[in-house]
């Protein structure tokens, strides 16, 4: 392989992401392309570009996912390079072969171990048979006639999973074994409908478990390193809402073992680029689950403890550039914690809230950082997910963090949509949480804390005297009152 | 401007006395308000809560602006008749703000008869579009009313002022331009029907309000048809079949917010006169003036104590404080608004009349509405006055009093006899507003006097049978005579039978005379304009 | 009649108005205090001050104050109390929240019952099915499936009871 140098690349995202992204090409003098569905044209990440490309599509959504209509944008803008962030068309092992059909470098994984790793079937055998560990399993396409009874064999807890699937949808746990069939109806079904995919497979569930990944970076000639761990275990139906790093609960040992096993999947698979090796934790007993292709969501965490750019060495890698550097070269300081701000109303089941952001002022200061991909006078709309902002903080130690992230989200102001801040900080602030006792059913256990406790009095009268000066037909009745009876106020003779 | 230095005593036992007996009299008002307002036989408010209505008292706080004052008027009206049947004469009526407006609001009061209407309440629905129309200020009905009180029919209904004048009045003021809101919360019927029809607008409450000529019964009675009330008169026919009434509410509360709506859309008539500043409060207490007001009305006290205590810093610019030293005359303030002040500081000289009538004279070139504080006796009687022209000087007063175009309010602080009440503004001469403390008392004499005249025939009759009468004899003919004329003459009888606007505590007076006074003004004022002087 | 915020599902009454000397006094819960918005931010409650940010989208206040940001809604008084007897608003079911229609079991002229699921809503890969609040007749389905809405949009109509 050469090196390929890249000077323009294309960002076939939107967001916090596609920001993201253009600071690193920024820093790097390398040319920024963005393409937008119109919704997006009043966004940070047009703005910020060298270029924006308007791409078409029934959804905003369906423009985003057009991989032939980005392509030829970016032919078109002479981009060298398509980088595709996360979600869309970053796991997609035919967009990545299409990009290289076309002359573009696609900043990821080769499209082989894009198909490899996103089957999750054949992602399991491929670490299980390099002796990496794997929860005990049964899978319906061994022998589908004989699947049910493998899965039951297993025994409970068990937890059903698409075999397309990813992101937690359509995953269902089964702790009573008498309803095991019907809920492999019901996996079905979701499988059928969000994947187009009815296959299945069970495996053990961990009860109590932490979510623990792995980023490793892999270049053309084969050399891989790891970047540490994230624990990512504080989850809603299976999406991460705070990610940290170092994991709290792993000792020296652990933690230079998983990483290790990370390493070697990522080296017996060929990888390149930043991938991310996910795990299940639980009685000091670790599986792989699945292998991310993309950089993370939560990769600012690994960022601001290793102090590397992922996506400049995404972009040095893709371009046939050796890592250049070992393992004994990432050293980790300190602890991060990344939150995930969103537009949405904790104490009405988290359901996602719309509205413009009529103020919009993160956060500043000493080890923290915002990305976020919308700023005031833009919008939260439905046509994405109603993601605001990540706000990652940066201290000594995971207490201080801690404190760091809830003077940071004090000082988060969003207006103009419900937001969950208040929700994350009580989050942060509960004594388990504290304690680093977490897993990924701590936040479901604990419904309490999406419940907005009672404002404070004296808060309450600010809330309403704000309100009422603001309000105009509040304020127009005080000001219409005539002289003499605004003076002498309520009275009755 | 100097303010008016005081020279009370509050140790001095004669105020002492003075607290208690004027302490005692304010709340035997506040008593006598209270039970007018709140005291109701427990099946009235049950029906009331039975039908989902609300109480007439909770109807008109709803329908205020909250944090301003509300001046109700005759709140004592009909009193001391009907055998007290009929508290308040069974009507809300002041003056008050609703969505910044200041308006006339009247409410049939459905916990007193149904809300029937007795001669004394088509009086007080008379006076208050009276007011409505002297001050150009919109008004707010709230209807609710059983109709006229048939056994006392022919009170009301047929002369000049009977029921009648009440649709007169609201198409004169609808006339002037001057909007009418009806928000309708039970039957209007017959006559009653005219008021929502009268008005440029109208609420009508779903369920409860209904508008009809003939109830029910009566058309049953009639042509034999049988309907129901809603089919009859309700919500829904006369706002989208009949076009009686304007906009249906689903609720009280809902309708009360559709008229306070509908009243935010008026316009907003420049006030007369736009020169208030901002306001001061007394520099005396006011609660002093029950030491001030003496026990005894036949005591005299300085005016100037009561005007420390009503005008803003106390402040007074005397005009001629040297001549005609029985009334008091100036400019002051009022929580800000200017007014020129006529006080009486005894009976009535030429001199004292004289000044009275230059002062009305100034006030009217100024534009300056007038304030009149009764304490008269009347004028000075005698060969010498009647000679220097006293009968011609108080024709002058009472020319330029009746002449003033400026408005005019009046208080009776105590007494008002005689001429005496016709220099000073008595209710013929169209004061805008008319109260009276409780101390007051009205009549064409002093009770004693009265009961001198009265008694005199039956003394002079004892005489022509040639027997003196003993003391006990005397008082036994007087006594019964001054305690009738007393009753007759009091507070509580004339504002009974409206011949003021109502009783004030001396204490509420400033605030009820700011409010008066800024209603006033929403008239525009004529040229000074008067009848010939008798020179 | 006083002026009406929800403030965290609660009601709250109030009245502001203007001091002789121009300021502003607020009546809340029973007590009267004096309050002054400075351009800059400031909150000014009986002397002391409070930085504040606020922002409003139509009845919608958004305020930021002490750390917390929170949403006050204005009631208009005529809403507030109109009662619907005739179920008038009741006939209109709305978005809860945006997402995206996933299955429309009910057609015009279905007789429906309490109960009885009317369309299934998508949002955060949340299903939500909203019901029937009354036995009725289907008038309107306003969305079909796949399409997308923001909140309170015109779900189903149903016909006059």
């Amino acid at each position: 392989m050469t090196v390929r140098p890249i000077q323009s690349v294309l960002i076939a995202n939107r967001g916090e992401i596609a920001v993201r992204i253009l600071r690193t090409l920024r820093a790097l003098g390398q040319r920024g392309v963005v393409v937008h569905h119109a919704i997006d044209a009043n966004t940070p990440a047009v703005a910020l570009a060298d270029q924006a490309i308007e791409i078409l599509g029934p959804t905003p959504v369906a423009a985003y996912l057009d991989g032939a209509q980005i392509i030829a944008a970016a032919k078109a803008a002479g981009a060298d390079a398509v980088h595709p962030g996360y979600g869309f068309l970053s796991e997609n092992a035919d967009f990545a072969r299409a990009c290289g059909a076309a002359g573009l470098v696609f900043v990821g994984p080769r499209p082989e171990t894009i198909d490899l790793m996103g089957d999750k079937v054949r992602a399991r055998n491929f670490v299980a048979e390099r002796g990496f560990p794997v929860a005990p399993s049964a899978i319906e396409d061994d022998d589908p006639a004989s699947f049910a009874d493998r899965a039951r064999a297993l025994g409970v807890p068990l937890l059903i999973k698409p075999s397309a699937g990813g992101g937690g949808k359509g995953m269902r746990i089964v702790r009573d074994i008498t309803i095991l069939d019907e809920e492999l109806e019901r996996g079905r079904n979701e499988g059928a409908r969000y994947f187009g995919d009815g296959r299945l497979f069970v495996e053990r569930y961990i009860e109590q478990p932490r979510h623990i990944e792995v980023q490793v970076l892999g270049d053309a000639y084969g050399d891989v390193v790891h970047l540490f761990e994230r624990e990512c275990s504080l989850q809603r139906r299976f999406q991460k809402v705070v990610e940290e790093a170092p994991s709290p609960t792993l000792s020296p040992h652990e933690r230079a073992r998983i990483c290790a096993v990370a390493a070697g999947i990522a080296k017996a698979a060929g990888y390149l680029g930043a991938g991310t090796v996910e795990f299940i934790y639980g009685r000091d007993e670790f599986y792989f689950l699945e292998m991310n292709t993309r950089i993370q969501v939560e990769h600012p965490v690994t960022e601001e403890i290793t102090g590397v750019d992922l996506i400049a060495e995404q972009l040095r890698v893709a371009a046939g550039e050796p890592l250049g550097y070992g393992q004994e070269a990432i050293v980790a300081r300190g602890h991060a914690i990344e939150v995930r701000v969103y537009a949405e109303d904790a104490a009405r089941d988290f359901a996602p809230t719309t509205g413009p952001l009529l103020v919009m002022r993160p956060p500043e200061g000493q080890g923290v950082r915002v990305d976020a991909g919308v700023a005031q006078g833009g919008a939260i709309t439905a046509a994405f997910d109603p993601m605001i902002a990540k706000l990652i903080v940066h201290a000594e130690t995971r207490a201080e963090a801690l404190e760091r992230a809830d003077t940071a989200l004090t000082d988060f102001i969003v207006l103009g949509c419900p937001t969950n801040i208040g929700y994350l900080r009580r989050l942060l602030r509960d004594p388990e949480v504290r304690a680093g006792a977490i897993h990924t059913g701590l936040i479901g256990a604990k419904p309490a804390l999406a419940q907005e406790p009672p404002v404070a009095d004296k808060t309450r009268l600010k809330l309403l005297a704000a309100a009422a000066l603001s309000s105009r037909p509040v304020r127009d009745a005080a000001e219409t009152a005539p002289a003499p009876h605004a003076a002498i106020g309520e009275w009755r003779n | 401007m100097r303010r008016i230095d005081s020279r009370i005593n509050p140790r001095d036992p004669a105020y002492l006395a003075n607290l208690e007996h004027n302490r005692r009299l304010a709340d035997q008002l506040s008593e006598r308000q209270r039970a007018a307002r709140y005291d109701r036989p427990q099946r009235d408010l049950q029906r009331l809560e039975r039908q989902g209505k609300l109480t007439p008292r909770a109807r008109l706080e709803a329908l205020l602006d909250p944090g301003t004052p509300f001046l109700e008027l005759s709140t004592l009206a009909a009193g001391e008749a009907y055998d007290g049947a009929a508290p308040g004469a069974g009507q809300i009526v002041g003056i008050g703000v609703v969505s910044g407006h200041e308006v006339v609001i009247r409410a049939d009061d459905s916990s007193v008869k149904g809300g029937a209407w007795y001669p004394l309440s088509v009086k007080k629905i008379v006076r208050a579009l009276d007011i409505a129309i002297e001050n150009r200020l919109p008004m707010v009905h709230m209807c609710d009313s059983a109709g006229g009180f048939l056994p006392l029919q022919s009170q009301f209904f047929a002369d000049r002022y009977g029921a009648g004048r009440i649709f007169r009045n609201q198409s004169i003021l609808s006339k002037m331009g001057v909007p009418q809101v009806s928000l309708v919360l039970g039957h209007c019927t017959a006559g009653g029907a005219y008021i929502p029809a009268l008005s440029d607008y109208s609420v009508i409450v779903r369920g409860t309000g209904a508008i009809f000529l003939g109830g029910p019964p009566l058309v049953k009675a009639a042509t034999g048809e049988e309907v129901t009330v809603d089919e009859l008169g309700g919500c829904d026919m006369h706002t989208s079949v009949s076009g009686t009434a304007d906009y249906p509410a689903s609720s009280e509360m809902e309708g009360i917010a559709i008229t306070r709506e509908i009243v935010s859309q008026w316009r907003r008539p420049a006030k007369a006169k736009d020169d208030a500043i901002e306001p001061e409060p007394p520099a005396y207490d006011p609660a002093e003036l029950y030491g001030i007001l003496p026990a005894d009305s036949r005591v005299q006290f300085d005016m100037r104590e009561v005007i420390a205590r009503l005008v803003d810093g106390s402040r007074f610019h005397e005009y001629q404080p040297a001549y005609g030293a029985t009334l008091i005359c100036g400019y002051a303030r009022i929580w800000g608004q200017q007014v020129g002040i006529l006080a009486n500081n005894g009976v009535l000289f030429s001199d004292s009349a004289l000044k009275g009538a230059h002062f009305v004279q100034l006030c009217d070139q100024n534009r300056t509405p007038l304030l009149f504080l009764q304490n008269i006796t009347g004028f000075m009687v005698g060969r010498e006055y009647e000679r220097r022209g006293i009968t011609k000087d108080g024709a002058k007063m009472i020319m330029a009093v009746a002449g003033a175009s400026v408005p005019k309010i009046t208080v009776n602080c105590g007494a008002s006899y005689g001429a005496g009440t016709y220099g000073m503004n008595g209710r013929a001469f169209d004061p805008r507003f008319m109260f009276s403390w409780p101390r007051a008392q009205v009549g064409v004499m002093g009770a004693e006097q009265a009961a001198d005249v009265l008694s005199d025939v039956k003394l002079r009759q004892l005489a022509r049978d040639g027997r003196l009468p003993t003391d006990d004899e005397v008082a036994a003919i007087r006594d019964p005579v001054i305690a009738e004329y007393r009753r007759s003459s009091s507070a509580w009888h004339a504002t009974s039978e409206l011949w003021d606007d109502g009783v004030l505590d001396p204490l509420a007076t400033r605030n009820a005379l700011a409010i008066a006074i800024s209603a006033a003004l929403s008239a525009p004022i004529d040229p000074p304009n008067y009848g010939v002087f008798r020179m | 009649m006083r002026h009406a915020f929800i403030l965290q599902d609660i009601e709250h009454l109030l009245w502001l108005s203007k001091r002789a000397d121009g300021g502003f006094r607020l009546e809340a819960e029973g007590r009267s205090h004096d309050v002054a918005l400075c351009p800059d931010g400031r909150l000014i409650v009986d002397g002391e001050t409070t930085q504040i940010w606020i922002a409003a989208s139509g009845d919608r206040i958004y305020a930021h104050v002490d750390g917390e940001a929170h949403e006050l809604l204005y009631r208009d008084p005529i809403s507030r109390f109109a009662q619907n007897r005739d179920g008038s608003t009741e006939r209109l079911l709305r978005a809860p929240m945006p997402g995206a229609v996933v299955a429309t079991p009910v057609a015009p002229g279905q007789t429906v019952v309490a109960g009885e699921t009317l369309i299934v809503i998508e949002s955060m890969k949340l299903e939500t099915a909203i019901q029937s609040p009354r036995d009725g007749i289907v008038e309107t389905v306003h969305l079909a499936v796949g399409q997308a809405f923001e909140r309170d949009a015109p779900l189903i109509t149903l016909a006059e009871a």
